[in-house]
Parts: C-alpha cells; structure tokens; sequence
C-alpha cells in the first residue's frame, strides 16, 4: 500500500506539472489582459505540433526544434492579442465578444491543425523514454523529473519577473489597477502582450511532455486547459502563484482519490472537492482583486 | 424496364421531383435557359434505350471516421472499398449488378454515425450500409430497423452488439466470442492465472467488462484488477499505478486502436510489463510506435485471415494482392481493411445468389439471404448465427519485432466449443 500510494504520488506530481505550466500561464494572461484566452488549448497543440514539425519532419536537434516551436508560438500568441483581442477590446470593451472571438479562434487552429496534420495523432519520440529510476518499489520516468523540473522553474522564473524587474511590475500595477497604472504611463498594449508572451512560453514544455506520454492531436490542449481554469479559480483569480498551488492540489487530489477509489473517479471527485472549496472560499487562496473588492 | 431496386427507384423519383419544385421556386424566366431545359430533356430521352442497357446500379454506404481520432482507420477503409470494389465492378463479378459507394464521416461517435447513417439512407439511397465501433454501431442499429435498411458492422467487437436487431449483422467475432479463446490461450496454456482488465468506459469497455471476470474464472484465473477511463482520456497512469498494486501475469486492455500505444508506454514508466493483450485493435501502428519495445510480445484475438496451418486464406490472398498492386506495399494494411474488404464481398455475394435466384434486390431479400447463405470470406467460412452475429474463425496474433504475425488458428467449431465450455463452467 506504501508503494502504490508514493507510485501514485510520483505520478500525481507530474501530472501536476503540466497544470501547473498551463494554469500559470492562463492565469497571467487572465490578470493582466483580462481576458479568458480560450484559444489557450489550441496554441497549446500548435506548440506541439510546431516541435513535432522542427524536430521529425525537418530533423532539427531536439533542443532547437524546442525552442523554434516556442518563439512561433510565442508569435502566434502576440498577433492574436494585438490584431484580434485588442481591437475587439479598444471597439466595444465587452468581455463576452472577446471570449467568443477566443473560441471560434480555437476551432480555426484546431482545424487548421486538423487541415495540416490531420486528426489520426502524431507520436513524438521521447529522447528520455527508457530513463526511469526505480526507488523501492517506486518507479520514477526522467520524464517526470523533466516536467516537475521545468514546471517548479517556469513558475518560478515567471513569479520571479513579475516581482523583481520593471517590466514585471508594471505589469502586476496595470493587473491591479488599469486606470491608475494608464496614468503613470504603463502602456496596456505592451503589458498585455509581453503576458501573452510568457504565457503562451509556459505552454510549450507542457504539450511537448504530453506528447510523449501519448499522442498529438489538434484538441489535446482542451483537458488541460480545464484543469487550468479550475487551478485558477481555486487559486484565486489574479494570482498567479495561486494559480501554481491550485494546480498542485489538483494533481495531488486526484492522486489521493485514486488511493483510495478506483482512478476513474480521480477526476470527479477533485473537481468537487474543488467545487466545495470554492464555496467556502469564493476569492480562492490567493485571490487579490476579490479579496481587495470584499475589502471595499 | 427499371433496373434499380425499388427503394433506390422511389428516392430518385423524389430526388428529381424536389429539383423541379426548386426550378419552380427559382422562377425561370429566361428563354434561353427554357430552350436548354427542353434540349436536355430530349436528349434524355433518346439516350433511356443506352441507359436500359447499362449495368443494374445498387447503392452502399460505409459510416466509418474519416475525422477524430480515428481518422486514420476511415482511409484504411476507404482503400479498402476501392479494390474491392475494382474487382467486384471491373470484373462484373455480381453479373449486370454495380455497387455504388458512399464513405461518410462517423468520427468514431455515435451522434455523428447516426447522422452519416440518415444521410446514407435519404440522401445517398443505400439499401446496405457497413460499418464499425461499438457505440456507433449501437447507435445506429434503431435507425437501421426503422428504415429497413440492412447494417452490417465489421469492426465494433462490443457484447452488446449481439442480437440488436433483425436488421443488424455483426461481420466480425464480438469479443464475448474471443475472450474465452485469449484466456484459454494464457490461463491453460501458458498459465498466467493472475489476470487484470483496464476498459474504456464505453458500451465495447462495459460489454467486456460484463464478462471478462467470469470468464477469467471460470477458466481457473483470477481478476486481480480492474481499472476504467473515459473516452478522450490520454494520461492513464493512476489507473495503471492501481493496476501495478495487483500484480497480474496479464493485462487486457478494452480500448480503442490509438490509446493502446499510450497505455503500454505509459505503464512501462511505471515498471508495469506484464503480458499485453487484447483484441483486434492492438494490431495499429500507434501500438508499436508509443508502446515500442513494451508492445512486443503482446498478444490478441482477431477473425484469421489465415487457416490452421497458418497459410494465408485464397480470399486474403487475393486482397493482399490487390493492395499492393493498388498502393505499392501492405504496410499500411490493418485488419480493419480486412474486415472491410470482408463486408463489401459480403454483399457483393449476397446480391449474386440474389440475381441467380431470380429475386429482386431489396434489403428485405438481403436480409434473408444474409440469415442462410454460406459465405468465403478474407477469414474463412462464415455463417450468421440465430443472433445475427459471425460464426468464423478467430486467430492469436502475436507482435513479434514490431510485426503482427498470427501463431494459433481456432475454426469456428472450436471457437464454439471452448465457448460453450466457459459458459457450462
């Protein structure tokens, strides 16, 4: 039983990692541009599929095909933040047009994807699939280590950013407060796409690990996306280490379910959990605009 | 004389009725356009005489993904239907008879596969419609009745398939009908008694759900896990981290064609390699290529395209033939093309006997000739049970070097008898 529940706690801290990634990410770019950036997902399976491009279909060294994917990416993101969601936001300030400007744009890279790779799944090759560690009775994949890794340090770095240069801290004053931030000179534009930036950076290692746990698919971003927004409302909409914890806890919960009910019920027994959570604390844990609002 | 069948006939009638009411509607004013109308017309007419004389056309439908994620088993299957097809029409194999085709998007999803089946049906006029997937198929076979259309799956293997309807035929051995031949095979013979099940919770998951256990037992094993997820699921390590607890000899895995790959990856970074088996969907190249050196050795059931002595049935012969001719090489040739193969053939020999008994090519007389008629097939002789399900033979595969490659042949007298054992014990 010691085995299965550390084995289950591995498996629970890499599944984190990749919410984490996605939940950071979302979260920033929620604050500070305020905006739900459905479309998330869909760049989510473009970065892997743009890696799966560089690294098998052109044969670029892993890292380089990595890093292409990101600054495309990375691209992608910033033209649809300043031709798409700006003009929309500059024309009538609505967030419900935005949202459904960032869904049908989600349906267009999707099936764009669809279009270009087609819908059987692709299969990205693991350079590190057979490395795995065996601890006791508990295995741990390099892979995992990888995510874990990479998830703690992208947190990390981004929370590190926002506190400790300018830029980041313009971009917490215009998240906090946008009118008297405009007045100090903080340029939205800029702010906004410099999130959309690191947000959509995040992503990148996410969806090159999912893809070498399963397969490519232009909807693969859709799950995590949801565990995503549910990190970010536990955590605290506008917090982005809320957003980090809430991810973790529900990677952890899930885990624990799974101990002790069969793992089909993982999912929804977290997510109600979460759901009760969210009753009792409705600006989540570190949710900085409810908080100061309930303040008021 | 018209040499469609009747419901092909009445649904062009109403066809070119409705294209008449849309002239109307469009109001034709011009003189021209009258002048060319009536030129057309008479041209019709004088080329009726050529036209009686052409071949009887008899339309068919396939529903099977050709988007989602199954995308890739729809271009099989559409390579399939197209030498089957080069054969049965360039040959005039059914004699004055050719088969029309009409491949439709399913997505592997029971809502759509509805929707392509109607489509089939009202637009397209097919009085035989083959198809695939358990939910799917389920689906579909209310539809199927409703409009007395015969349907024939050749893919979906669920329990729940078994006698769904008098217009419903199953084309393939469903897996209530492999399991027992899989766990003879690893609890007698090779005497891994300790066995676990992971299953898509869909109605191919839940049918082999109802009867794995039993089985298992009645053969002298043990269930000692069993685990489920839902369709979309891509990380199924918790279920695995569970199945690893229970230590089996022997996973079976109750999923679709792409998930298996992920799975044995995946439980290979758990240390999790116990023997890997399944049914005909182990045999994909997703297998092979996520599951990679962990998929091998792995075992599954399939209808045999190969006779006891393991030598390549005349019928698959002759399809393998004709793939490689058609596309250069057989590596992309899975047994879902097989079975597609199988199911155009099906009909093409049920509408011979039909025309050498004089009858007329109704789905009706399809139907009863389906219930009595003998059929060769890509896997062997093949009848249909008083549930409308397959009696063929079913084989062992085994992935051996990245190769799917079959080791033991079971005739569908011994499928029937080892079946009738497990269900006495």
């Amino acid at each position: 039983m010691v085995d299965l529940s550390l084995q289950l706690l591995v498996v629970g801290l890499s599944q984190a990692a990749i919410y984490m990634l996605v939940a950071t990410g979302f979260a920033l770019i929620l604050s500070v541009s305020r905006i739900f950036h459905f479309a998330h997902a869909a760049v989510f399976a473009l970065s892997g599929f743009l890696a799966f491009l560089f690294a098998q279909q052109a044969g670029l060294p892993f890292v380089l095909a990595v890093l292409l994917s990101a600054v495309l990416s990375c691209l992608v993101a910033v033209v649809i933040y300043l031709q798409i969601y700006t003009p929309l936001q500059q024309r009538s300030g609505n967030s419900f047009i935005i949202v459904l400007a960032s869904i049908g744009l989600q349906f267009a890279i999707e099936n764009s994807l669809a279009l270009i790779w087609g819908t059987g799944g692709r299969y990205l090759d693991n350079p590190m699939a057979a490395a795995t560690f065996k601890a006791g009775n508990v295995f741990i994949a390099l892979t995992d280590i990888v995510a874990i890794t990479v998830a703690v340090l992208g947190t990390a770095a981004t929370i590190a950013f926002l506190n400790m240069t300018r830029l980041g801290r313009a971009m917490r004053a215009y998240s906090e407060n946008p009118v008297m931030a405009r007045v100090v000179g903080i340029e939205p534009k800029l702010v906004g796409a410099v999130a959309m930036a690191i947000g959509t950076a995040l992503l990148v290692p996410a969806a090159v690990i999912t893809g070498w746990y399963s397969s490519l698919v232009p909807t693969m971003g859709m799950g995590p996306l949801l565990y995503a927004v549910a990190a970010v409302v536990v955590g605290g909409i506008g917090s982005v280490k809320g957003a980090a914890l809430g991810a973790l806890m529900l990677g952890l919960l899930s885990a624990a379910i799974s101990f002790h009910f069969p793992a089909f019920w993982s999912d929804a027994g977290a997510f109600l959990i979460m759901m009760v959570f969210v009753i009792w604390f409705p600006a989540g844990l570190f949710g900085i605009r409810a908080r100061s609002q309930a303040a008021r | 004389m018209t040499m469609q069948p009747e419901h092909v006939s009445d649904r062009t009638a109403e066809n070119a009725m409705a294209r008449v009411s849309g002239w109307k509607l469009n109001r034709l004013r011009s003189r021209t356009l009258a002048l060319t109308a009536m030129v057309a017309a008479a041209l019709s007419c004088a080329a009726a005489p050529a036209l009686a004389q052409a071949r009887q056309k008899f339309n068919f439908a396939v529903t099977f993904p050709l988007t989602g994620i199954a995308a890739s088993q729809g271009e099989t299957a559409s390579k399939a239907v197209k030498i089957a097809l080069q054969e049965i029409n360039d040959h005039d194999y059914i004699g004055g008879v050719e088969l029309v085709p009409f491949i439709l998007d399913s997505e592997a999803k029971p809502d759509i596969g509805v929707r392509a089946l109607e489509q089939a049906i009202t637009v397209n006029g097919a009085g035989y419609v083959i198809t695939g997937y358990s939910s799917v198929s389920a689906a579909q076979a209310p539809i199927a009745e409703r409009s007395r259309v015969v349907l024939v799956n050749v893919g979906g293997a669920s329990p729940v398939l078994s006698n769904l309807s008098p217009w419903f035929f199953n084309a393939i051995p469903l897996t209530h009908l492999q399991i027992p031949i899989l766990l003879e095979e690893i609890i007698e013979v090779q005497h891994k008694k300790s066995v676990a099940l992971l299953f898509r919770d869909d109605d191919l998951g839940r049918g082999i759900r109802s009867l794995f256990g039993a089985s298992a037992q009645a053969l002298g094993g043990k269930l000692v896990a069993e685990e489920s997820y839902l369709p979309g699921t891509n990380d199924f390590r918790r279920q695995l981290a569970r199945i690893r607890a229970g230590s089996p000899d022997m996973v079976y895995i109750a999923g679709v064609a792409t998930e298996i790959g992920s799975i044995i990856g995946q439980a290979a970074s758990l240390g999790l390699t116990p023997l890997w088996t399944s049914y005909g969907a182990y045999n994909h190249k997703a297998t092979i290529e996520l599951g990679k050196q962990a998929a091998d050795g792995g075992i599954y059931t399939n209808p045999a395209n190969f006779g006891a002595n393991l030598k390549t049935l005349p019928r698959y012969e002759q399809m393998l033939s004709a793939w490689r001719t058609a596309y250069g090489s057989t590596s992309d040739l899975d047994y879902i093309a097989g079975q597609i193969y199988l199911g155009v053939y099906l009909l093409a020999d049920t509408l011979k006997t039909l025309k050498s008994s004089g009858k007329a090519l109704t789905p009706e007389n399809i139907r009863d000739a389906m219930r009595t008629t003998k059929y060769e097939t890509v896997t062997g002789p093949m009848t249909f049970d008083k549930h409308q399900d397959a009696l063929t033979s079913i084989a062992i595969y085994r992935l051996e070097k990245s190769e799917f490659k079959p080791y033991k042949v079971y005739s569908s007298d011994d499928v029937s008898a080892i079946n009738a054992r497990v269900v006495k014990q």
